[in-house]
């Protein structure tokens, strides 16, 4: 079935394609040299503007041929505007390149624009095609957008590098909340609850400069977690709190706990005074139930986990068999303590359920949840729960005794 | 006609060759007083046979008559009585002889003439397997097949094409292997060829191809006997041409083009692996330089960041735009393909090297063109030299690619390629489908052509190719 | 393995390629009642309401093989009338030729090509549709072996590729939420979508073996909503649900999120890839099958002119709705259309066989058991 003459066709396809060089207007072609590819931006709120904050890499000062004296490897361009979109175009007037966001890895907004209410923003997350899905948000602490993104106190090339490498996704310690936008939106579209966002603060650091005199520095810090209700701002969690959190979502992998010491004389009290050992955990599974007991809901927080015991301080003797449980004991009363806090913040100080308990309770008692389901806020309010953690330590180490126990056993 | 007058024949032999002078007429009486007149080309005759076995028996030969040709020594001849059918044979290193009285001509073949050696394989060269390569005589071309195929079902079917070169073609395959339906075709299309002249196997490719104007052909070539020979066993057919060291072999698959005659004498996972890195390279050699392209182009979200960082630092100051640069890049690299092939071997080396690491290095640092297209463009140049049987397709097809890719990044590219893999298997070589066993997909074909089975679980022919009594290889060939 | 026939393998891997699809561009399927994360098992129903649906045509085109449908079309309604409805077939698939431009144009102006013009995107793919229509349906058919079987494990690929997103545990509580009746609405207007039939009674005249139409059918629609399920229980998983639900392209934002270690960011392009690679194979089969419609229809013997109309007509009509409307977005409206192509799939053949029922003893002679005598 040869429709058209053979040679026609193909010269009717070659025809296409040769012209379609010529209308260079109409490509989407874009020349990497006329792009700004932004690696951080950032949100703020001033009056009723919107600032936007774009850390764009600088090509000339990333070469390695060139040893770059004076140059700074990314430069920032601030827009302004009604809305972000606004700003972002109203940069074209200033700034020379077109500003390429699909590299953005990060993005920071400021503390006033997310108490003021942040779904006014939201939509441009979601929207826009340019922005990866995979980015970082996070929340700037009583500061400003603008006044966080200078600042690189680390080994990357440039602030927005070292901000992306601080939010790792695999967390070491349990007091971060690095959340991306996928998630995000996956959480901030649920009917009930809020959602916790990550943070980051400037703090000061002192240092010791080349003169060897005592300096301070600024380094940023992702500590924390902010708190969103029904999208706004209401607080923050600590450090401490953020990992009670992230033991009850599920979210915790690694992370150093440091509990009381027991003591093994127990004729001098529970505990050794201001001893403190270092557990590790390597691993950790949290299972969430919820149970109706006599009409009224109770949850459980079930936690398993493992770990090493990094270190102690002197005077435990790991010979005797007791003093091992003891341990786990006290790791187990301490990550209580930092769950019952965290869930008290939770309920009586913002009272906001963050913890996705709302569709727990949907895939338990899917009747029952058609019922009760407005009241969730009140009812999460005082709901009471029951919190089972289950530690082993599993690796002490390559020692079990400390210098001053054997030479005490010797004796 | 021949005239019974040896000196009329003389004249009308000297007429008819348009009095050449390498025609040599040699007139002598035999001891009866029988007057005999010998005529060949000067150069394309044995003198030893010439002078021993044919001319001094007749010399001394006591007979009358038409029977003095029996007293000569050689053992085949024509009698021919029409003289311009003796041209041909005169022409191929024949002697002819006229006797005075008999009015028709024998003609004896004792061709001679000096040939090229047998040698190792330019083209096709291979480490492990045997080495020898077809030459140019179209005899011992046949010499070298009958000697790997020690059957009586090898058969050779002759013809002649071309009316200025008189080439001589040869068809060669097993009989009870082979489609006849395959054969019957590949027939009818060379008696369709009225050409003037056939000086190499590609002539003849261009008449009897399916389609000439598509860039694949239906017929693969081999310089090699026992590639020859492995095909044949296969249920291909073969074609010789007098004058060209390369023998036609069709029908062709697609996957032909990746198969080399070493396949089947290493350790078949090692050939696996070594086909599996010619497709990839393949692959790579025609789609790299637009893909790239398009990615610097249009879709710069999918490079990883780094990668874009350094890519947009080499670019900063280059004046020419990307799809420029890429298309220079790449005639620069064919210029550069097509010099080596034609320059002296004394010079070819260095010249190479000038233009590859000195230019290219210069173009660098001049910023005239960024590092990583001359990666891009020399790894796609390299790989094309893995799968050389298809190096017409991978050059045109990486160029169509790379204008698509300027205007389209990669919607046309995939477009395009979508295209390619429509050609592809629609494609027929004589009545089997092109992409046989991929596109009509074969479990048993697989084992042989895409990966390499070990040849004790290959007991089957290829289904297409052979007619189905003959399809298990381990039955004896009737 | 003959030359000129199609084998059932290469039937079945374009059929479910068809229907997959459909899946991966808008999926209307998330909105359809229950809108929860029940949607799955809708899907699986559909099947059951899919081949029911399709047996008018099946069982014409069992009785009549060796024929297509427009042939039997107008055997059995005469010449006049089966003209009138051959020639209204031959509108809808020109229709749905343009609907899967415009399609396409959409999709790739959104994610690929933002600031391309629509007439040059609409271009390429007609370029590919007519030199897909020059080889005709057999070789289509052998073309798709190749091309539908890379494109779909590149799919495979990319959905294994971001399992690492996947939290099951939103599917639950399973078919607690849900209202048997929601359940079947849902099932009934899945099936709208993904009812698809033509491939088969066009081009089951070339098959191989036309006694295994039923059994090719049956196994096409088992894996295609077998994969359209897991499709859809992935993205809603890694998404969220109302995420899922408020974006247009679904597939493309899973794939937008498959990060690993800072090689394989953003190649949500593979995903669009190999979506266009099957989608201008249909394209280019419904421009073929509305050709033959017009063809048998105003009795034209060229293909030369009535080729080059069809494709004029494409061009302009898709230009025009590509540059005003945008697809995928008035879900209600996408749903009442969805009426349309049931109407052409099922209620007219099964008025057709209603009058084959009449005039059974005329058509004898073309059926199969006589012929098989």
């Amino acid at each position: 079935m040869k429709t058209l003459n053979k040679s026609k066709k193909r010269l009717l396809v070659f025809i296409i394609i040769i012209s379609n060089i010529f209308l260079t207007s109409c490509k989407s072609a874009k020349e990497i040299d006329t792009l700004g590819i932004v690696v951080a931006v950032g949100f703020d709120l001033d009056g009723e503007d919107v600032i936007i904050t774009n850390e764009v890499i600088n090509p000339m000062g990333s070469s390695t041929s060139q040893q770059s004296s004076g140059q700074e490897s990314t430069k920032f361009v601030i827009g302004q505007g009604k809305t972000i979109e606004e700003a972002i175009l109203n940069t074209s007037l200033t700034f020379d390149r077109e500003l390429y966001y699909p590299h953005a890895h990060t993005i920071i907004v400021g503390e006033d624009l997310v108490k003021d209410g942040f779904d006014g923003y939201i939509d441009m997350l979601s929207r826009d095609k340019q922005l990866r899905e995979t980015t970082f948000l996070m929340v700037a602490k009583g500061a400003k957008a603008y006044e966080i993104m200078g600042i690189n106190s680390g080994l990357s090339n440039s602030p927005g590098r070292y901000l992306h490498d601080i939010t790792q996704e695999n967390m070491e310690t349990g007091k971060q909340r690095p959340l991306d936008i996928n998630r995000f939106l996956k959480y901030f579209y649920r009917k009930s609850g809020g959602v916790v966002l990550g943070v980051v603060e400037k703090r000061d650091k002192k240092t010791a400069n080349k003169d060897g005199k005592a300096d301070t520095i600024e380094v940023l810090s992702v500590e924390g977690g902010v708190v969103l209700k029904e999208k706004k701002l209401v607080g923050y969690f600590t450090g401490e709190e953020m990992m009670g959190f992230n033991f009850i979502v599920g979210e915790f992998q690694r992370g150093p706990i440091v509990f009381q010491t027991p003591e093994d004389d127990k004729d001098k009290g529970n505990f050794k005074k201001n001893h403190y050992s270092t557990f590790k955990v390597f691993k950790n599974k949290t299972t969430l139930d919820m149970e109706l007991k006599k009409d009224k809901l109770h949850l459980f927080i079930d936690l398993k986990l493992r770990g090493a015991l990094k270190a102690t301080q002197e005077g435990v003797d790991l010979n005797n068999p007791n003093i091992v449980k003891e341990m786990e004991k006290s790791i187990e009363k301490e990550i209580k303590r930092k769950i019952a806090t965290t869930l008290e913040k939770a309920q009586n100080e913002f009272n906001v359920d963050t913890f996705s308990i709302a569709e727990l309770t949907h895939r338990k008692y899917p009747e029952l949840w058609k019922e009760i389901e407005d009241q969730w806020p009140e009812i999460f309010k005082d709901l009471d729960y029951t919190i089972r953690v289950d530690a082993s330590i599993n690796d002490v180490g390559f020692i079990n005794t400390t210098k001053k126990t054997r030479e005490s056993i010797y004796e | 006609m021949i005239s019974e007058d040896i000196i009329i024949n003389k004249i009308n032999i000297k007429e008819l060759f348009n009095n050449t002078s390498d025609l040599v007429l040699y007139e002598f009486k035999t001891v009866s007083e029988i007057s005999i007149l010998i005529g060949y080309i000067d150069g394309m005759i044995d003198t030893d046979i010439l002078n021993s076995d044919l001319i001094k028996p007749l010399k001394e030969s006591k007979k009358i008559g038409q029977s003095i040709i029996s007293e000569v020594y050689i053992s085949k001849y024509k009698e021919i009585k029409d003289l311009k059918q003796a041209i041909r044979p005169i022409s191929t290193g024949g002697v002819i002889v006229f006797i005075d009285g008999i009015d028709s001509s024998y003609t004896f073949n004792i061709g001679q003439w000096s040939k090229r050696s047998i040698d190792i394989a330019q083209n096709e060269t291979s480490i492990r397997g045997p080495q020898e390569a077809f030459i140019e005589d179209i005899g011992v071309n046949k010499t070298l097949i009958r000697r790997k195929v020690k059957s009586n079902n090898l058969v050779f079917e002759d013809y002649t094409l071309g009316n200025v070169t008189n080439t001589d073609i040869s068809l060669v395959y097993i009989k009870t292997i082979v489609k006849m339906e395959v054969l019957e075709e590949l027939k009818s299309r060379l008696q369709r060829i009225k050409t003037d002249k056939i000086i190499d196997s590609g002539n003849i490719e261009q008449y009897i191809d399916d389609d000439i104007s598509r860039i694949f052909a239906s017929l693969s070539y081999t310089e090699r006997p026992d590639i020859l020979v492995g095909k044949m066993s296969e249920g291909h057919i073969g074609v010789l041409c007098d004058g060209s060291p390369n023998v036609l072999t069709l029908p062709k698959l697609f996957i032909e083009n990746f198969h080399t005659s070493e396949d089947q004498y290493i350790r078949p996972q090692y050939a696996t692996f070594l086909r599996i890195i010619r497709l990839i390279a393949f692959v790579i050699s025609f789609t790299f330089p637009s893909v790239y392209l398009s990615l610097i182009l249009f879709h710069q979200e999918m490079i990883p960041t780094d990668l874009l960082i350094s890519i947009a630092t080499q670019r900063e100051g280059v004046p020419l735009s990307s799809p420029f640069e890429v298309i220079m890049m790449i005639l620069f690299f064919e210029l550069l393909k097509e010099s080596a092939i034609r320059l002296p071997k004394s010079i070819g080396q260095a010249v190479t090297l000038v233009g590859g690491l000195v230019i290219g290095q210069a173009a660098i640092d001049a910023r005239i063109v960024t590092a990583t297209l001359v990666i891009a463009v020399a790894v796609s140049g390299m790989a094309e030299f893995v799968v050389p049987k298809l190096r017409e397709m991978i050059t045109i097809y990486r160029i169509l690619l790379v204008l698509i890719a300027s205007v389209s990044g990669l919607y046309g590219v995939s477009l395009g390629l979508v295209m390619i893999g429509v050609q592809l298997t629609s494609m027929k070589s004589f009545g089997i489908p092109y992409m046989w066993p991929i596109a009509p997909f074969d479990r048993q074909g697989m084992k042989d052509n895409i990966l390499k089975f070990p040849m004790p679980s290959l007991n089957k022919r290829p289904n297409v190719l052979t007619p189905k009594k003959s399809r298990k290889r381990d039955e004896d060939i009737e | 393995m003959n030359n000129n026939t199609i084998s059932s393998r290469q039937m079945v891997i374009m059929l479910v390629m068809f229907r997959v699809t459909m899946s991966l561009s808008y999926f209307l399927s998330m909105d359809f009642p229950p809108s929860n994360q029940d949607n799955w098992i809708t899907i699986l129903f559909s099947s059951i309401y899919i081949i029911l649906f399709s047996l008018p045509l099946l069982f014409l085109t069992n009785k009549f093989s060796g024929f297509d449908m427009i042939e039997y079309f107008s055997i059995i309604l005469g010449k006049w009338v089966g003209k009138i409805v051959i020639i209204l077939y031959g509108i809808y698939f020109l229709t749905y030729t343009i609907y899967l431009v415009v399609l396409q144009n959409q999709l790739v102006a959104v994610s690929v090509l933002p600031r391309t013009i629509n007439l040059i995107t609409i271009s390429f793919i007609l370029v590919l549709a007519l030199y897909m229509l020059s080889k005709g349906i057999i070789l289509l058919f052998w073309s798709a072996e190749l091309i539908a079987s890379a494109a779909f494990g590149g799919i495979i690929i990319l959905i294994l590729l971001g399992l690492k997103n996947v939290d099951i545990m939103e599917l639950f509580p399973i078919l607690r939420d849900s209202s048997f009746k929601d359940l079947n609405k849902g099932s009934f207007l899945t099936s709208l979508i993904f009812v698809d039939i033509f491939l088969l009674t066009i081009g089951g005249k070339f098959l191989e073996d036309k006694k295994k139409i039923n059994k090719i059918l049956l196994k096409s629609v088992v894996y295609s909503q077998f994969t359209v399920t897991i499709i859809l229980i992935v993205i809603q998983t890694s998404v969220g649900l109302q995420q899922a639900s408020h974006a247009i392209y679904p597939f493309l934002l899973y794939t937008r999120l498959i990060k690993y270690s800072s090689i394989l960011e953003r190649i949500d392009l593979l995903y669009v890839i190999t979506w266009l690679s099957l989608h201008g194979g249909k394209v280019g089969l419904y421009l073929l099958f509305s050709l033959k419609c017009f063809k048998e229809g105003l009795n034209i013997k060229k293909n030369k002119l009535i080729t080059l109309c069809l494709m004029i007509i494409v061009l302009i009509v898709s230009n025009l709705l590509a540059n005003r409307v945008v697809l995928g977005i008035n879900i209600v409206l996408l749903t009442d259309m969805l009426y349309i192509p049931f109407i052409f799939t099922t209620i007219l053949p099964c008025f057709i066989s209603i009058v084959y029922f009449f005039r059974r003893k005329t058509l004898k002679k073309y059926t199969i058991e006589e012929r098989q005598l």
